[in-house]
């Protein structure tokens, strides 16, 4: 028993890939949210311009 | 100042050339971070290669308390202003807020079972970060409890605001209780105990995981202007109709 941590690179590669994941999990949601806010509020004009 | 950005077209139009740049170096400085992480750092004497961990649990650590921070100031602008902007604000943090207590919780036991021998102690730090992360996702179950926005953001921004005395008790509690999570190293008053080699590239990946954190606040505040925009021109639509 040195006290000294030796290996645990599997512990280092799930930590990059579970923050990896989620990041980008977070930013599809995110562009997701965006994208389909936008659409909507442009079909609504489009439906209220086309109504007048 | 306050109202004058308070203002959600100017927002938006402040925003719009932001968002893409923000982006971008995000993505860039993720890369770089965790390549100059991973792959060029040194294995520190100790805790030989899992120090590699701490440029994601760190930054994401620091991150998430700021967030919410971001999130009980701008819910007390709301509260005192009655700005829905500062409202916006909160709301699109919240998520992010989340995430990264979460990603903040993961790594750090993942890096704690090498380390210490144990994915989890009930410490001070610990409790308490996971203390954040449920608040925060209480926060979010609590806003699309109600009907109207109005109510929401008025409930949300008192619970953010009573769940703010859990900031200084993360902060603190490694000087204040006995606790297995080493004190803060990285930016102290007396400097930093990091050697060079770990603390270059752990300020780097916090500027990424700012930067980030910038791109998704405001893409996040921009789709939820866009669904108020939406809201409110449908029921002006459905008003005029009946």
């Amino acid at each position: 028993m040195s006290g000294e941590v030796t290996g645990g690179y599997v512990f280092i590669c799930a930590s990059y890939i579970i923050a990896g994941l989620t990041l980008g999990g977070l930013a599809l949601w995110t562009f997701v949210r965006l994208t389909s806010a936008k659409r909507k509020l442009a079909m609504l004009d489009q439906q209220k311009t086309s109504g007048d | 100042m306050i109202s004058t950005f308070a203002n959600p077209q100017r927002f938006m139009n402040l925003t719009k050339p932001l968002l893409p740049i923000l982006s971008v170096a995000a993505i860039v400085m993720f890369i770089i971070g965790w390549i100059w992480g991973i792959g060029f750092s040194p294995e520190e004497r100790y805790q030989g290669a899992t120090a590699k961990i701490l440029y994601i649990h760190v930054p994401s650590a620091m991150i998430s308390l700021a967030a919410y921070a971001g999130m009980a100031v701008s819910s007390l602008l709301y509260l005192i202003l009655k700005h829905s902007i500062a409202d916006v604000a909160a709301k699109s943090l919240a998520p992010i807020a989340a995430v990264l207590s979460a990603i903040c919780l993961i790594t750090g036991s993942l890096w704690g079972r090498p380390t210490w021998g144990t994915y989890w102690v009930w410490d001070a730090r610990l409790t308490s970060m996971l203390f954040q992360l449920f608040l925060i996702l209480g926060y979010m179950a609590l806003r699309s409890a109600f009907q109207r926005e109005q109510d929401a953001a008025r409930a949300g921004a008192i619970l953010c605001l009573v769940g703010a005395v859990n900031l200084p008790i993360i902060k603190f509690s490694v000087d204040w209780w006995n606790t297995l999570h080493q004190p803060a190293g990285l930016i102290t008053m007396e400097g930093t105990s990091y050697a060079p080699g770990f603390w270059f590239p752990i300020m780097f990946n916090l500027l990424a995981v700012v930067v980030a954190v910038a791109a998704f606040t405001i893409a996040g505040m921009r789709a939820e202007v866009y669904e108020r925009q939406y809201q409110a021109k449908l029921a002006r639509m459905n008003r005029s109709a009946s």
